[in-house]
């Protein structure tokens, strides 16, 4: 009996220790690079106090809304989120929406790649046009410091946090932008989201923030 | 004898906790089986299907560029700026060919110098998402709808069916995605099926995309 008590603390020990080392991972892929030149930069808003709409499983902190949109409940697509965004310009003006569909990435496992989220992007510009952005990000960093330690560990939030989370899919480590329609048809870029947390709400998450939608056009 | 048992714990709780943080599918969407078909050229065609209104998540933008409410939920709006904008923005959830959800699409009508443009991304999370760019009038389904006898603000029962584009071609083309749809290209078409508008002007009947495909040279 005591051998199985020894070996049950043993295997509780190296769980705790691994779990440790983990969560200070240094296998882990780090934030993604802003784009250092853009030629758009779209503002927007937290999806708890700015986004035009918000649909999600009605399980998780953030709930859909406003009332009457329905929740991604089917198993499918349970684990989706889709946010209908205001897009505005350098000074505040609303100048296009976008729908950013989000959902986690299966290539996501926390030894040497962190927590992916995969995020379709469809932007339209009224009178300009339409364009996709493919992106992949890692939030572990952001859980890692930020959120784990306020919702799990109860420490107070430490202030305003910069996130850079977009890791690819290009092999640039930069999102896939592709022109659609108008002004935008046969053009293509990359983009990368960088986001400015100001407020962070101990139950649903950031509820003030200042995000950016970087674009970068290649000349071809 | 128990210093090496608490070892040999420690050692294996150490092990079994890093190869299940590395192997472990701690994502692994519902993978719902493709419902495409070999077409004789070589090509796959795969439809998807939008139920109305039980597949709307959100609409808004210009009631002109599309029958029915102009937004859901009703209070949604554009701000200020938009809110004249030539532009209009559908969430649905959308099914396969067998009635079960598989994804989440977007749909941008967005006005434009030459003409309006249905744009589409539709997610499916467990295999990636497809875009397809359309062509399509301003008003197709509106003028069809009217045409049947439908007058805004009052209900309607019948069936008018539309097919986007200028009725000689397919409505547009499928320019790729991700996952597995990054490698194709193709045609699609839109149609609409319409059987009703309710009296808060929501519409009832089927959006059909029907997508060929192939992959790109």
């Amino acid at each position: 009996m005591k051998y199985l008590i020894t070996l049950l603390l043993g295997l509780a020990v190296g769980v705790t220790m691994a779990a440790g080392l983990l969560y200070v991972n240094p296998l882990a892929i780090d934030s993604g690079q802003v784009l250092a030149e853009a030629d758009d930069v779209f503002g927007f808003d937290s999806p708890l106090t700015g986004e035009l709409a918000f649909a999600s499983d009605g399980l998780s902190r953030l709930t859909s809304h406003p009332s009457g949109v329905p929740d991604l409940w089917e198993t499918a697509i349970v684990k989706s989120a889709l946010s209908v965004i205001a897009l505005k310009d350098s000074t505040g003006v609303p100048v296009g929406v976008a729908s950013r569909v989000s959902y986690p990435a299966e290539t996501t496992e926390l030894l040497t790649t962190g927590v992916l989220l995969n995020d379709d992007w469809l932007v339209s510009l009224p009178d300009s046009g339409s364009f996709f952005v493919t992106s992949q990000a890692n939030w572990w960093p952001f859980l890692k410091e930020t959120v784990i330690p306020i919702w799990y560990f109860g420490q107070p939030w430490s202030g305003s946090s910069a996130i850079d989370p977009t890791i690819g899919p290009d092999s640039s480590g930069h999102a896939i932008v592709t022109g659609a329609t108008g002004e935008f048809v046969g053009r293509f870029g990359n983009a990368t989201e960088h986001y400015d947390v100001r407020e962070f709400d101990t139950q649903v998450g950031p509820s003030q923030l200042a995000a950016e939608l970087r674009v970068a056009w290649r000349n071809e | 004898m128990l210093k090496a048992t608490f070892i040999g714990g420690l050692i294996l709780g150490f092990a079994a906790t890093l190869s299940a943080a590395g192997f472990y599918p701690w994502v692994d969407h519902l993978r719902v089986e493709s419902r495409t078909q070999v077409l004789p050229n070589g090509g796959r065609q795969e439809n998807f299907f939008i139920r109305l209104p039980v597949d709307q998540i959100a609409t808004v933008g210009s009631a002109e560029l599309a029958p029915g409410a102009a937004a859901f939920p009703a209070d949604l709006a554009l701000p200020e700026p938009l809110a004249d904008a030539s532009i209009r923005v559908d969430h649905f959830k959308v099914r396969d060919a067998m009635g079960e959800v598989v994804g989440v699409g977007s749909r941008h009508h967005v006005g434009l110098a030459d003409g309006a443009a249905a744009v589409w991304s539709i997610s499916l999370p467990s295999r990636g998402a497809v875009q397809l760019v359309g062509r399509t009038g301003s008003d197709q389904i509106s003028s069809a709808l009217a045409r049947a006898g439908y007058v805004a603000g009052t209900p309607w029962d019948g069936t008018v069916e539309v097919s986007l584009g200028d009725g000689n071609t397919r409505t547009g083309i499928l320019v790729g995605g991700s996952g597995e749809f990054t490698p194709l290209t193709g045609t699609f078409l839109e149609r609409w099926q319409i059987t009703g508008v309710d009296a808060a002007g929501r519409l009832q009947g089927t959006i059909e995309l029907n997508t060929t495909s192939s992959l790109a040279q």
